[in-house]
C-alpha cells in the first residue's frame, strides 16, 4: 500500500472514531438524562423501589448492569447481523476484531448463543435483585431463566475456545487474569472495610456487576494492544 | 521476538487471509504475528516451519 493510500486510510479511521466517540457521547448523554430522572423518583420512592432499602451501591450497580445488558444485546445482535450480513462481519470494530474468515463465520453462532443467554442470566438477575416483587409465584420461571442463560453461555463458551485459534484464546486468558489480579484485592478490602464498619456492605451482585464492568476494560486493553485493528471498522491492512 | 513471515509470504505472493487459511488460523492472528504483537506456540511455530520448508530458526529470532 502506497504512502498516500495509508495516509488516506488514516484519515478515514480517525474519522470514523470521532465519529463513533460522538455517537456514545450521546447516547451516554440521553441515558445519563433517564438514568438520572430515574435515580431521582427512586430517591423519592416513586420508581417502585426505594433507593433507602436496596442502597446507593446496589443503584449503582443496578445502572450498570443495565449498560451491560445493552452491550450483550447489542452484541448478540450485532454478531446474529454478522452471520447473514458478510459486510457487518468484516467490520472489525462491530465484530470485536474477528472479521470475515472461515474461523470467524464458525464462531458467530456461538457468539450470538453466547450473548443472548448472558443477556436471559442478567436480565433475570436483576429482577430478582432489585425487584424481588416482580418474582412472587415465578421463582421457578426466573430460576429456570438463570440457569438457561447461564448453560447457554457455558455450552458456547466451550464451543468458542474449540473454535477460535490460540490469539484469541491468549487475549482471553490475559484479559481473565488481569481482571482478577484487579478484582480480587478489591473485592478482599471492600469485605474486610465493610465487615469493620468503615463501608458499606457491598452485595454479590455488586461484586458481579463490577466484576464484568473491570473484565471488559481489561479485554478491550489487552485486545487492543495485541489488535489495535480492532478499534479500526476499516481492518487491518494486508501488507 | 522477531520474525520473517511477512518476507517469506512476499516471496510466495500470499496474502495475510492465504497464509492464515493454510495454517488454520485467523487473519488477525497472522497480522500480530508479522507485526511482533504475539509469538506463536510451539506447535504453531512447527506448523509455520513445515509450511515453508524451513526449520524454527530461519524464520523466528529470540531476540534477548
Amino acid at each position: 500500500m502506497s504512502d498516500k493510500q495509508s495516509s488516506e486510510r488514516r484519515t478515514k479511521s480517525i474519522k470514523s472514531f470521532i465519529a463513533g466517540i460522538l455517537v456514545f457521547m450521546v447516547l451516554g448523554g440521553i441515558t445519563g438524562y433517564f438514568a438520572g430522572s430515574w435515580l431521582h423518583t427512586a430517591d423519592q420512592g416513586e420508581a417502585g423501589l426505594r433507593l433507602d432499602e436496596i442502597g446507593w451501591t446496589t443503584a449503582i450497580s443496578l445502572f450498570l448492569g443495565i449498560i451491560l445488558l445493552a452491550i450483550y444485546l447489542v452484541s448478540a445482535v450485532l454478531f446474529g447481523a454478522a452471520i447473514i450480513n458478510p459486510r457487518i462481519a468484516a467490520n472489525s470494530a462491530m465484530t470485536g476484531g474477528l472479521g470475515d474468515g472461515p474461523g470467524s463465520r464458525r464462531a458467530y453462532p456461538m457468539l450470538l448463543i453466547f450473548y443472548v443467554g448472558y443477556s436471559a442470566a442478567l436480565a433475570a438477575l436483576m429482577i430478582i435483585q432489585v425487584l424481588p416483587s416482580l418474582t412472587q409465584n415465578m421463582q421457578g420461571i426466573y430460576l429456570g431463566a438463570v440457569i438457561t442463560g447461564t448453560a447457554m453461555m457455558a455450552w458456547s463458551g466451550y464451543r468458542l475456545w474449540h473454535i477460535l485459534d490460540e490469539f484469541f484464546r491468549a487475549i482471553w486468558i490475559e484479559a481473565c487474569a488481569l481482571s482478577c489480579f484487579i478484582s480480587l484485592p478489591i473485592g478482599i478490602i471492600l469485605m474486610a472495610t465493610a465487615k469493620l464498619g468503615f463501608t458499606t456492605s457491598i452485595t454479590a451482585f455488586d461484586f458481579f456487576v463490577w466484576y464484568q464492568v473491570i473484565y471488559l476494560i481489561a479485554y478491550s486493553w489487552v485486545a487492543g494492544a495485541k489488535d489495535p485493528s480492532m478499534l479500526s471498522p476499516l481492518g487491518m491492512d494486508d501488507a | 521476538m522477531k520474525n520473517r513471515l511477512k518476507v517469506l509470504r512476499a516471496e510466495r505472493d500470499w496474502s495475510q487471509s492465504d497464509l492464515a487459511d493454510a495454517l488454520d488460523v485467523s487473519r488477525q492472528t497472522i497480522n500480530a504475528l508479522e507485526t511482533g504483537k504475539y509469538d506463536p506456540s510451539l506447535p504453531l511455530a512447527f506448523k509455520i516451519a513445515r509450511l515453508f520448508g524451513l526449520p524454527i530458526e530461519a524464520i523466528f529470532e529470540d531476540v534477548p
